[in-house]
């Protein structure tokens, strides 16, 4: 069934586009002598990397500057996401043009706008939540003190579908803490808050500090452990002009992930000499700790539909989850390059 | 817990020795389907270990696996190179004449025809079907670009490169890559008979 983001695609733009090389080959348009794959329409790509608090299971995405030079693009540039904490936002801004975001961050863009496009999944788990020994599981949070990034951020979004889903109302039971990341941590040590959302390296910091304990871990806890945690998407506007570019993008992220998944130090060492990370220990822990291969086995519209019906459940979604799949995902990028690449 | 090169290889060994042979299929439609025309394959022509010069397109009208390796790879790339043994020895009497395999090198410099050459013998693979490539750093630089493949020498003579290993088929058209050493080389046979049986007139 044609979805409404798909819709946007005319007949010549898709057969100029994306499945130029796949639409040819598959009805025999190149009986003996094929084209090379086209070249991305534009060489420039702009990607997430926030200094301030580097999300360290997007690894791929960083270690994805050396794929995308072989992809052709040639002016890769990694920008900050800004204050709100939300890399969907900062595409939004059009600020980027591919990222990773949380799978909530994705929900919620597409829920107030049809801007932005998942494309894939990028892997399962990932995010822990640590508390303070007032706090044994996800249902005594209720009356306590949680450090977010803000209202409207990801992670405050995330464990407001986890409260909802056990039964709390996330507005009335949570008092909501707002602070910068690399405040949490300290905050939770000193008592100033119950409970913290976490994501690698911080989880590792946190734990290496001894500080509080884990209530829930998206890695391996039921239900959340089969899903994805974060997801790779686009600026529509930009799916929509450089479709081969786009594709492209996309593989060099899911080559990047395989990479992260197969060769774990070798690809820790790498981002420490980049510049990408500062503990090399962490990172490795983070590269052999989070599922990447779920890329491939993990349905990404299953993602979609539960996390949206998470965040309907803490009325943080007006949308249907059907109707924020049609609007906001395509997964023919997806597609075609699982059948051109196999792991 | 991470697996020493030694316990790899051993499980590698096992893989190899367990790859079962499946019959070919000559259903145009399902090769069409599953291996998809990803567009025409760059050519290249570089030295073999025997050094004389080989070219890609010396090899059309056969179905060519391509995978960069390097000698002196502590870990992966042997992990490869034995499970592409497997696959050699399961494809029986297509090996050489249908399929044939190439391993180029992402370590140039130090990985001479001689040395390319020694390398074959030790691990006595059958040359009637295999060539292991060199060539100059640029020539390799372009190769490995082509096809994907990241490659960086780091201090002391490691290269960190990914490994893809690409299936071209009789046109000389990119048809399917394989990522890692970890893919399951009964599908990796199973693409190859494919190819060659829809190169082949029912």
């Amino acid at each position: 069934m044609p979805t409404e983001a798909n819709a946007i695609w005319n007949r010549r733009e898709f057969l100029q586009g994306l499945s130029l090389a796949g639409a040819a080959g598959a009805f025999g348009l190149w009986p003996s002598a094929a084209a090379a794959e086209p070249a991305p329409e534009t060489t420039t790509i702009r990607l997430i990397f926030d200094p301030e608090a580097p999300a360290m299971c997007y690894a791929p995405q960083y270690v994805a500057e050396q794929f995308l030079g072989l992809e052709g693009f040639t002016d890769v540039r990694y920008v900050p996401k800004g204050v709100d904490g939300s890399e969907a936002l900062a595409l939004l801004r059009d600020q980027a043009d591919i990222s990773a975001a949380l799978n909530v961050d994705w929900i919620a863009a597409v829920d107030d706008n049809r801007d932005t496009v998942v494309l894939s999944g990028l892997h399962a788990g990932c995010i822990e939540v640590f508390a303070n020994d007032r706090v044994q599981t996800i249902r005594d949070l209720k009356g306590k003190r949680v450090a977010v990034n803000g209202l409207e951020s990801p992670d405050r979004r995330l464990l407001a579908g986890v409260a909802a889903y056990i039964g709390l109302d996330p507005e009335r039971d949570i008092e909501w803490v707002y602070a910068r990341p690399g405040e949490w941590a300290p905050m939770l040590a000193a008592g100033d808050v119950d409970g913290i959302v976490t994501f690698p390296p911080m989880s590792y910091d946190v734990r290496e500090k001894n500080i509080g304990h884990v209530i829930l871990n998206t890695t391996t806890d039921e239900p959340w452990r089969h899903y994805f945690c974060c997801m790779i998407g686009a600026r529509r506007e930009f799916v929509q002009r450089y479709p081969v570019a786009t594709k492209r993008a996309l593989r060099a992220m899911i080559k990047a992930n395989q990479l992260c998944s197969l060769e774990p130090r070798r690809t820790a060492q790498w981002l420490l000499d980049r510049g990408y990370a500062s503990n090399y220990e962490h990172t490795l822990l983070t590269l052999q700790d989070v599922p990447y291969g779920a890329w491939r086995d993990y349905d990404p519209a299953d993602t979609l539909r539960f996390y949206a019906l998470r965040l309907r459940e803490a009325g943080l979604l007006d949308r249907t989850p059907e109707e924020i799949i049609e609007r906001g995902a395509d997964w023919r990028f997806l597609d075609e390059i699982k059948r051109e690449l196999r792991a | 817990m991470v697996a020493l090169p030694s316990q790899r290889l051993a499980v590698a060994l096992l893989l190899a020795s367990t790859v079962a042979p499946v019959t070919p299929a000559h259903q145009t439609g399902e090769v069409a389907e599953r291996l998809p025309s990803i567009g025409a394959a760059a050519d290249f022509r570089l030295t073999a270990q025997d050094g004389t010069a080989l070219s890609l397109t010396d090899l059309r009208g056969k179905v060519v696996a391509i995978s960069f390796i390097y000698t002196r790879c502590p870990d992966t790339c042997p992990l490869l190179t034995t499970k592409l043994m497997g696959v050699q020895k399961a494809l029986g009497s297509a090996f050489g004449d249908d399929v044939f395999f190439l391993s180029i090198t992402v370590d140039p410099e130090h990985d001479r025809p001689a040395v390319l050459k020694r390398y074959a013998e030790s691990l006595r693979v059958d040359l009637g079907g295999w060539a292991f490539l060199t060539g100059t750093a640029e020539q390799i630089r372009q190769v490995a670009r082509d096809y994907g493949v990241f490659h960086e020498t780091q201090t002391g003579g490691d290269v960190n490169h990914n490994l893809l290993t690409s299936l071209v088929d009789h046109q000389g058209l990119l048809r399917v890559q394989y990522m890692g050493e970890r893919f399951d080389p009964n599908e990796l046979l199973r693409d190859l008979q494919l190819l060659a049986a829809s190169a082949t007139p029912p």
